[in-house]
């Protein structure tokens, strides 16, 4: 369908990605997200396609990848949905869209970050405008679920402050969050020098006092998977009372540790004390950016020593040695007691999960429903 | 702190003038959009203080470490200690004061401001005048006066009518000239001892000739300078009190291409960065705008004539020092803001020299009408506005009975 986008002289044309089309779309989706202003490890074909293995059939997901093309055919936009049946408020059917790469509302799945629309940064906002025009003329959607959205980003800007279609639709922030990213392209002394006495120590100069403790071996290795994918579940469900990668989630990231990705790193950071492991992190490498998945850890006896933020501080003193590593992301959500996080000095921001509400009946419940704030909950930030 | 799912931010903003209508208007702009709001405030008495759209108030008189004080607090509520709030200011002082010390307050705040010395000249009505001169701005004639034999030479070089206004407005010039912005002399006084005596008061004034014309004759350009975006909306005033030559008790939107587009560049050449706004009176002779005031820094008066209209500089400009994304496709609708008590006392005493003309209201009468003390999201601030109104009107009236009694006594 060719549709007038913009008042502009921009068209575009759009279509619907077949599940096999969507198998077979790498190098076009890759090359796009590099072109784009949202070239973040989450929104990469390898990512999303293994996600949407593990998970689209238990969830009952059906693909929505709207794809869009300029007047000469290049693909210029693309809308990375799914559709999904489902309820609402327990009664009410609701067919809902969403980011591949996120559950809300649906079930538990890994946490996808940084989602967006992919397109081409030469005309980032007609082309967003177009790619919601064309997704707001289907009818068939009641509810779309747009998680962990950059607020810098201008999709968030188009669905809040320059919505176009506020009056037809109920907007709710299910969540906001903050996650850090610190720049490491300078030199390792100047960082240190940049956070406060008790980071400084906690995750750095500690060091020295556990190689006291023991024989203190730190390897960085993309071998043993499995044990160490095993290892962080069992760290967590020491802190946590639960695992953090369920069976589906660890053979998301079991597939991807098997079947190396040609457009990012995995890799395991593993402290063993005595030869016995008592913390491991787990980071991937993608775009000149390694980002922090899970960190795992176990606590000291007779030692008051942060094992975890020992292990962090081993992975981002290697990133500025790293000349390949410009950034390393703590990525979005916060600690079991307190937001440690912007301790270490990185530039923070904000991401959101938009709830787009276009059923009338369920807009007008929802409405009632934040109107008298029964949802408020603490605020994260 | 909460979250409600219908509000779309979250951090902390402090404004600064918050017992001033102008820093009620600026939280005004905000309400509801997720943020915790902060007042700063010089004293506790302001009735605007009373209303539940600020978390806290401040009361101080703002040194850099108090200033740094209130971030630190403010960032101890927040669970992200590290996040900064949002400088937002209102009065010229303050920003005078912030600019001087930009680069250790931005270590605890996020804000925009111009250097110290674009401050200077856009708030120093000699160096702007000045600068204008020099940059081709269109500004009416002047002399700067700081004694007697300057204003006798002012009085001869510039052609009457002349409106004499004080360089700064000091505390003395309020405490006796409360309400007064200038004097306006019709012809060459025979006495001018009344004249000397006004630098009792300000240590400098500026006798600039008269540009013709009514209070509708007012246009202005209030511009937001982000990060990415220029973001400005044009309006008129359609009252003022004191009428001629006081502050806006009533404008509205109004588009217009040659005054905006020479407000911007005034603001641009200057190297605004942050809020800011031009006053233009258009000379009903020559039908040329002369830029009257312009305002750097801070929220204006009538700047809630832009939250009316659709085009929320205020939120804009929160929304540019945390990193939200917005993007410039605003459409400006047509609204009137009003300050209630200041058109009642301009439309009284246009009546009582029957000049005021009701016609020019019925123009209005599809646009959105907002007021600076009324609103439904806070009704209490706009009744005890009435109150406090009524009861300084029974304070003077009794006291006008008592005087009389005494005299018959």
């Amino acid at each position: 369908m060719l549709i007038n986008a913009d008042k502009d002289v921009h068209q575009y044309s759009f279509s619907l990605l077949s599940n096999e089309q969507f198998l077979s779309f790498k190098e076009e989706w890759d090359a796009l997200l590099t072109r784009s202003d949202a070239n973040t490890l989450f929104l990469t074909w390898d990512w999303l396609s293994v996600w949407w293995a593990v998970w689209s059939k238990d969830l009952a997901l059906q693909l929505n990848i709207i794809i869009c093309r300029d007047h000469d055919g290049e693909l210029v936009g693309i809308a990375p949905l799914y559709r999904h049946n489902g309820v609402l408020i327990k009664k009410f059917p609701c067919v809902r869209l969403a980011f591949i790469g996120t559950s809300v509302r649906i079930g538990d799945t890994v946490r996808s970050e940084f989602l967006d629309f992919i397109v081409d940064s030469k005309n980032p906002i007609s082309i967003r405008r177009a790619l919601f025009k064309e997704i707001y003329a289907d009818s068939t959607w009641d509810e779309m679920i747009l998680a962990d959205v950059l607020t810098s980003s201008a999709t968030f800007a188009l669905c809040t402050i320059n919505n176009k279609y506020k009056n037809k639709t109920h907007l709710r922030m299910r969540e906001k969050d903050v996650g850090v990213n610190i720049c490491t392209k300078g030199k390792f002394s100047d960082y240190l020098a940049m956070l406060g006495k008790n980071t400084r120590n906690s995750s750095f100069t500690c060091r020295n006092k556990l190689s006291q403790a023991g024989d203190l071996t730190i390897i960085t290795s993309s071998d043993n998977n499995k044990e160490n994918l095993a290892l962080l579940n069992r760290f967590h469900l020491q802190r946590w009372g639960k695992k953090c990668f369920d069976d589906k989630a660890t053979s998301f990231h079991q597939n991807m540790l098997d079947n190396p990705s040609t457009t990012f790193q995995l890799s395991f950071t593993l402290m063993k004390l005595n030869n016995v492991p008592i913390s491991i992190s787990y980071n991937i490498f993608y775009e000149k950016k390694v980002f922090n998945l899970q960190l795992g850890f176990s606590e000291l006896e007779n030692h008051r020593l942060a094992i975890g933020s020992l292990n962090l501080g081993f992975v981002i003193e290697k990133n500025f040695n790293n000349n390949e590593a410009e950034y390393f992301d703590l990525l979005l959500g916060s600690g079991k007691n307190i937001y440690y996080k912007d301790r270490y000095k990185g530039k923070l921001y904000n991401a959101s999960t938009l709830e787009i509400i276009r059923n009338p009946y369920l807009r007008t419940i929802f409405k009632f429903y934040d109107y008298f704030n029964f949802g408020t909950k603490e605020s994260f930030i | 702190m909460s979250h409600n799912p219908s509000s779309y931010y979250s951090g902390s903003v402090v404004i600064n003038g918050a017992e001033t209508i102008t820093g009620y208007n600026a939280a005004r702009s905000l309400v509801g959009k997720g943020f915790t709001i902060y007042g700063l405030a010089k004293n506790s008495e302001s009735i605007y203080l009373k209303s539940k759209i600020w978390t806290k108030i401040f009361v101080g008189s703002f040194s850099c470490e108090e200033l740094i004080n209130v971030a630190k607090k403010v960032q101890s509520r927040q669970r992200v200690k590290s996040l900064k709030p949002v400088l937002m200011l209102c009065q010229d002082e303050l920003v005078e004061y912030v600019s001087e010390h930009k680069t250790l307050l931005s270590n605890y705040f996020l804000f925009q401001i111009p250097d110290a010395a674009v401050v200077k000249i856009l708030l120093d009505k000699t160096c702007f005048h000045t600068w204008a001169i020099e940059n081709d701005v269109n500004v009416p004639k002047s002399y700067i006066a700081s004694n007697q034999r300057d204003i006798k030479k002012a009085l001869k070089e510039l052609n009457f009518p002349i409106a004499v206004k004080p360089i700064v407005r000091t505390a003395l010039w309020d405490k006796k000239y409360s309400n007064k912005k200038l004097f306006k002399l019709e012809t060459s006084p025979e006495d001018i001892t009344l004249i000397n005596d006004l630098l009792n008061y300000t240590e400098r004034l500026i006798f600039q000739e008269w540009i013709y014309g009514e209070d509708s004759d007012v246009y202005f350009v209030l511009a937001l300078f982000g990060e990415k975006e220029q973001i400005s909306i044009c309006g008129r005033k359609l009252y003022q009190w004191p009428p001629l030559s006081g502050s806006t008790a009533m404008c509205t939107t109004d588009i217009d291409a040659e005054y905006k587009e020479q407000g911007l560049n005034v603001l641009r050449k200057a190297g605004l960065s942050g809020l800011g706004s031009v006053e233009f009176k258009k000379d009903s002779k020559s039908g040329k705008y002369y830029i009257t005031e312009p305002t750097i820094g801070r929220h204006d008066y009538q700047s809630y004539i832009g939250t009316a209209s659709g085009v929320n500089l205020s939120l804009l400009y929160v929304l540019d020092c945390f990193g939200y994304c917005y993007i410039d496709s605003f459409k400006q609708k047509n609204a009137v803001w009003i300050d209630e008590l200041n058109l009642l006392r301009s439309m009284s005493k246009q009546a009582k020299f029957k000049r005021l003309s009701l016609i020019k209201l019925s123009y209005f009468h599809k646009y959105t009408f907002y007021f600076a003390n009324w609103s439904f999201i806070d009704p209490k601030i706009g009744l005890l506005y009435v109150w406090q109104t009524i009861k300084i009107k029974l304070q003077r009236l009794t006291h006008i009975i008592k005087s009389k009694v005494k005299i018959r006594c």
